[in-house]
């Protein structure tokens, strides 16, 4: 949480977080695994000498996906939030963080003013920033971390909440 | 046999009309992002990616096993183009694509700001080609 900063947001995000959960366990249980997928995971069951049903098999990776999609959640957050506050010590305010957890392609929206937004000291700085998290996002899950600065103004918060940015935070202050 | 240099200059010639009819500053910016996709592949291909020759973007998101080539090229532009660099491209990209969600289009200190870093990631690319 800010300090010294009001924040304005539907929900914490953890309680987004367990929300999106449910829906991905889901999907997970209801989705389909590449043929191959099934064929790596029931080889490599056979290296550990277990001997696996295909229930069982599903349910261990349908886990397995809900767990790696919670740590890139909250490693993506935790990488928001380190921005934010590292621009706020270098004197540039966000004005809002939008998040789509998608459990394939996850993306990330900060906001600032438009001024900002061609300020040569902040291009260099900011995106020096955003450049540290994709390396390590990168570093650990071998993808690419979409997070992006747009400008404040004229901003369509409605059309970030269709493209699934569902969770957001207002920084006031 | 593409010649990257010549589809980048062409575009970028393109985006410095636009700038200058002053009307179309949306289309400045796209203009000068595609402008730097064709010099930013020219200074990164050829390249060594996972022990395998890569000539163009396809083969590496193939190497890579990015899901698209967006993505892989802007794994590449982060991994291999110089520090200073990468943060232009990434502006550039941020612009051109996140322009939908703002109901204003981008304003003419955005298309000048788009045309300046468009001439820096040029020098950069060829600087050692130029000299």
């Amino acid at each position: 949480m800010e300090e010294a900063t009001k924040i304005k947001s539907v929900k914490g995000f953890n309680e987004y977080l367990k929300e999106r959960e449910v829906q991905v366990r889901n999907e997970a249980t209801d989705g389909y695994y590449h043929v191959n997928v099934v064929a790596d995971a029931y080889i490599k069951g056979i290296e550990d000498g277990k001997k696996l049903g295909k229930e069982e098999l599903l349910k261990n990776m349908s886990e397995a996906f809900v767990e790696t999609f919670v740590k890139k959640a909250n490693k993506i957050y935790l990488l928001s939030k380190d921005t934010v506050k590292y621009l706020k010590n270098e004197g540039y305010k966000v004005e809002s963080l939008h998040i789509n957890i998608s459990s394939t392609s996850p993306k990330v929206i900060l906001t600032i003013s438009n001024k900002t937004l061609v300020d040569d000291n902040f291009v260099k700085k900011g995106y020096r920033k955003l450049a540290e998290s994709k390396k390590e996002y990168l570093s650990i899950y071998d993808e690419m971390l979409d997070i992006a600065f747009v400008g404040n103004k004229y901003l369509d918060r409605e059309l970030l909440k269709e493209d699934g940015f569902e969770y957001f935070e207002i920084y006031n202050g | 046999m593409v010649n990257r240099k010549t589809h980048g200059e062409r575009n970028k010639k393109l985006s410095e009309d636009l700038l200058e009819g002053k009307v179309y500053y949306d289309w400045v910016i796209t203009t000068s992002f595609y402008s730097a996709i064709h010099f930013v592949e020219d200074f990164i291909f050829p390249c060594n990616i996972r022990q395998k020759e890569c000539k163009n973007i396809s083969q590496a998101k193939k190497a890579l096993k990015m899901p698209s080539r967006h993505a892989t090229r802007k794994r590449l532009v982060l991994e291999k183009m110089p520090p200073g660099t990468s943060e232009m491209y990434d502006w550039l990209d941020d612009r051109s694509r996140t322009a939908r969600y703002t109901t204003f289009k981008q304003t003419p200190g955005e298309a000048a700001k788009s045309k300046d870093y468009l001439a820096k990631i040029h020098k950069e690319c060829y600087k050692n080609i130029n000299s």
